[in-house]
């Protein structure tokens, strides 16, 4: 019995370390390398422009050693598209990575899908299924849009279709907005092809027809709130409105408060 | 020897049965009134709360009783901090805010207070937006917590229960807790040997909140040593969500959890309040039993004995009228006294133990004083009513005659 807990033990130790050295293997930047090989892992990936899922495990389980199983099998079907880093959320040379996305008191294991433009555009926690990870990839728009709602910015996204009329006008509220100083640092404008064929998805799911020959302006704030969507021009007096009472609104519709959810009184 | 000299003659006339009628008033009104007044508050603060709060729910360990709302997050069990990360990548609508906190007793200026922590939407938020395109797609209205830059003022977090943004060396003290220790914007103070600036002091609400201190999250749980810890969630959750059965999702998502409304919070609020009215009711019933039958016991006592006397003040001239006029001021002056100080020690009492009975801030309630006046002086009144007309109807013969 001893025997056997001793060859278990070791055979875990040698996952152990099999997965610790699985990751792909940081790039030359000595920066890069100090503040880990999570770090590195995203520098490299970002460069090659691929995506990379990022494993944060804290001790090896049966529910990590799944997670880990099907990320590996997963992204060896698609080397050109993304790559994998392992990265143990106790490690003290991890702490950059750690700290910069809180994984310390997140739920292990975690999965982060990043983009190449850095924005994580999935996560999942505690277990994972290849349909799912292969949902995490995204249009370019939809990355975009993202990064900058993940960075707390306010995002403007202009829809136009290309190959139809483009009209400028259009886009001369957004500009203003952009362009006042109480917004500008805090703001970005995104601009969306309606007739790119890769946008089809993201446009569905802002109910936009991508056929739609008009110019959509979609008003997004952090998380991923929309709190406006306006056809046609759209002044700066518009997004400055919608933006008041979306931050005013405690619960838009929720019907909460007095005669809302609470007891009768 | 004018009327009034002779009832306060008669008052003092049997100072221990007066004291003993006396004490039965007095403590009755008592505890009516500190009941009243706590029960008021606490009413208020359910009212306010729900006012401010809208539907919410509320995360806490599976042990948790839920006979508090407000002091929910002040149990001794924990849950870990990982569950508002689960909870902030969930796919679940109509999440509107997440407020974990977790809390423990400092002593400040000779006081005790309670430090909370707090995490600011900041943090959490990020990690919201990692929930994938989905989010996109999500209905407005639900969910549509819109966090980002502008003019964060802390103060919002007594209505709002989050705040943008806290430095993990900064406080927000609790409106009594500033007026306690005199404290304003800017002011430094050392907690568990660390020193943190008050950057707001806020607004007066009437509940517990007012004697916390709000620091960072992870600040509290570095000074606790308890880790990565959290004593309760407060989830500001959409309405609609939340018949749809948000509650039961959320308790799903994390199993090890107890999730509840604060309908359910408030139902038991209410229903403690119910209970302390009908306790009221109560001591009123037996007051006026126990009080009123010490009292008319008393007043027949003093007739009995002292009819020789009050056949010698009627030989002397004074009529019935009078005679009922001595004992009936006399039941009045008792009245009137034990009903001031019945009010006076149950608004003592309720200002002192109601924060800790009830968790609720309880401030005197001068309207009720006529009521309790009014209680007693009639209580009084009617039970010595009897024995002061059979005093006025005694015949001065009759009361020689006995040997």
């Amino acid at each position: 019995m001893r025997v056997l807990s001793c060859v278990c033990l070791a055979a875990l130790l040698l996952a152990g370390v099999a997965r610790a050295q699985s990751p792909v293997v940081p790039s030359g930047n000595p920066q890069a390398q100090a503040a880990g090989q999570g770090m590195a892992a995203i520098e490299q990936a970002a460069a090659a422009g691929k995506y990379l899922f990022v494993f944060f495990w804290k001790e090896q389980n049966p529910q990590s050693d799944a997670m880990w199983k099907v990320l590996e099998a997963t992204v060896a079907k698609m080397p050109d598209r993304a790559m994998i880093a392992a990265v143990q959320a106790t490690d003290p040379a991890e702490r950059a990575i750690v700290d910069r996305y809180g994984m310390s008191r997140a739920p292990m294991p975690m999965v982060l899908a990043l983009a190449p433009c850095g924005a994580i555009t999935k996560a999942f926690p505690g277990k994972v299924e290849e349909g799912q990870l292969l949902a995490a990839f995204v249009s370019p728009c939809t990355e975009k849009c993202m990064k900058a709602l993940q960075d707390r910015k306010l995002v403007l996204l202009c829809v136009q279709n290309a190959n139809a009329n483009v009209d400028p006008a259009a886009l001369q509220g957004v500009h203003e907005f952009k362009s006042d100083q109480n917004y500008t640092a805090a703001t970005e404008v995104v601009y969306l092809n309606s007739a790119e064929p890769a946008e089809t998805t993201f446009l569905h799911s802002l109910q936009i027809n991508p056929q739609t020959a008009s110019p959509v302006t979609v008003f997004m704030a952090p998380p991923g709130t929309i709190v406006g969507k306006f056809e046609g021009r759209v002044s700066k007096q518009q997004l400055v409105a919608t933006l008041a009472s979306a931050q005013s609104a405690g619960c838009p519709g929720g019907k909460c408060g007095p005669g809302g959810c609470g007891p009768k009184r | 020897m004018n009327l009034r000299t002779l009832v306060w003659r008669e008052i003092f006339e049997r100072k221990n049965q007066l004291l003993t009628s006396f004490l039965a008033i007095l403590l009755g009104i008592t505890v009516i009134v500190s009941i009243k007044n706590i029960s008021h508050y606490s009413e208020l603060a359910v009212a306010r709360e729900m006012d401010s709060l809208g539907a919410n729910v509320l995360v806490l360990p599976k042990s948790a009783t839920l006979q508090d709302y407000y002091a929910a997050d002040m149990q001794g069990e924990v849950i870990p901090e990982e569950y508002v990360t689960q909870l902030a990548l969930s796919d679940l609508e109509g999440l509107d805010n997440l407020s974990p906190k977790l809390s423990l007793p400092v002593e400040l200026g000779d006081k005790t207070f309670t430090l909370t922590g707090i995490l600011p939407k900041s943090e959490f938020q990020a990690k919201a937006a990692w929930q994938g395109a989905g989010i996109f797609s999500r209905p407005i209205g639900c969910g549509a917590s819109v966090g980002m830059m502008g003019a964060d003022d802390k103060k919002t977090l007594v209505r709002k229960r989050v705040i943008e943004n806290l430095e993990e060396d900064e406080v927000l003290l609790g409106a009594d807790v500033g007026a306690a220790l005199g404290l304003k914007e800017g002011a430094t103070i050392t907690l568990l040997a660390r020193s943190f600036k008050v950057t707001a002091v806020l607004p007066q609400t009437g509940t517990v909140d007012d004697s916390r201190i709000f620091a960072h999250l992870h600040t509290v749980q570095d000074l606790s040593g308890k880790g990565p810890v959290i004593n309760a969630i407060e989830v500001i959750g959409c309405c609609q969500e939340i018949s749809k059965g948000l509650v039961q999702k959320i308790n799903q998502l994390l199993p090890q959890a107890k999730v509840v409304t604060i309908t359910q919070i408030a139902d038991a609020q209410i229903k403690i309040n119910q209970l302390m009215s009908r306790l009221s009711m109560m001591f009123l019933v037996i007051i006026v039993l126990v009080g009123g039958a010490s009292i008319a016991n008393y007043m027949y006592a003093n007739v009995f004995e002292r009819r020789r006397e009050i056949g010698t003040l009627m030989a002397l001239g004074a009529d019935s009228f009078l005679v009922l006029r001595i004992f009936l001021l006399k039941a009045l002056v008792l009245g009137l006294v034990g009903g001031i100080g019945g009010y006076l020690l149950g608004t003592l009492l309720a200002v002192a133990l109601g924060p800790r009975l009830a968790g609720v801030v309880v401030l005197p309630m001068p309207g009720l004083v006529l009521w309790a006046v009014g209680i007693s002086a009639a209580i009084a009144l009617i039970a010595s009513y009897f024995p002061a007309r059979h005093a006025a109807r005694l015949d001065p013969c009759a009361t020689f005659q006995e040997t």
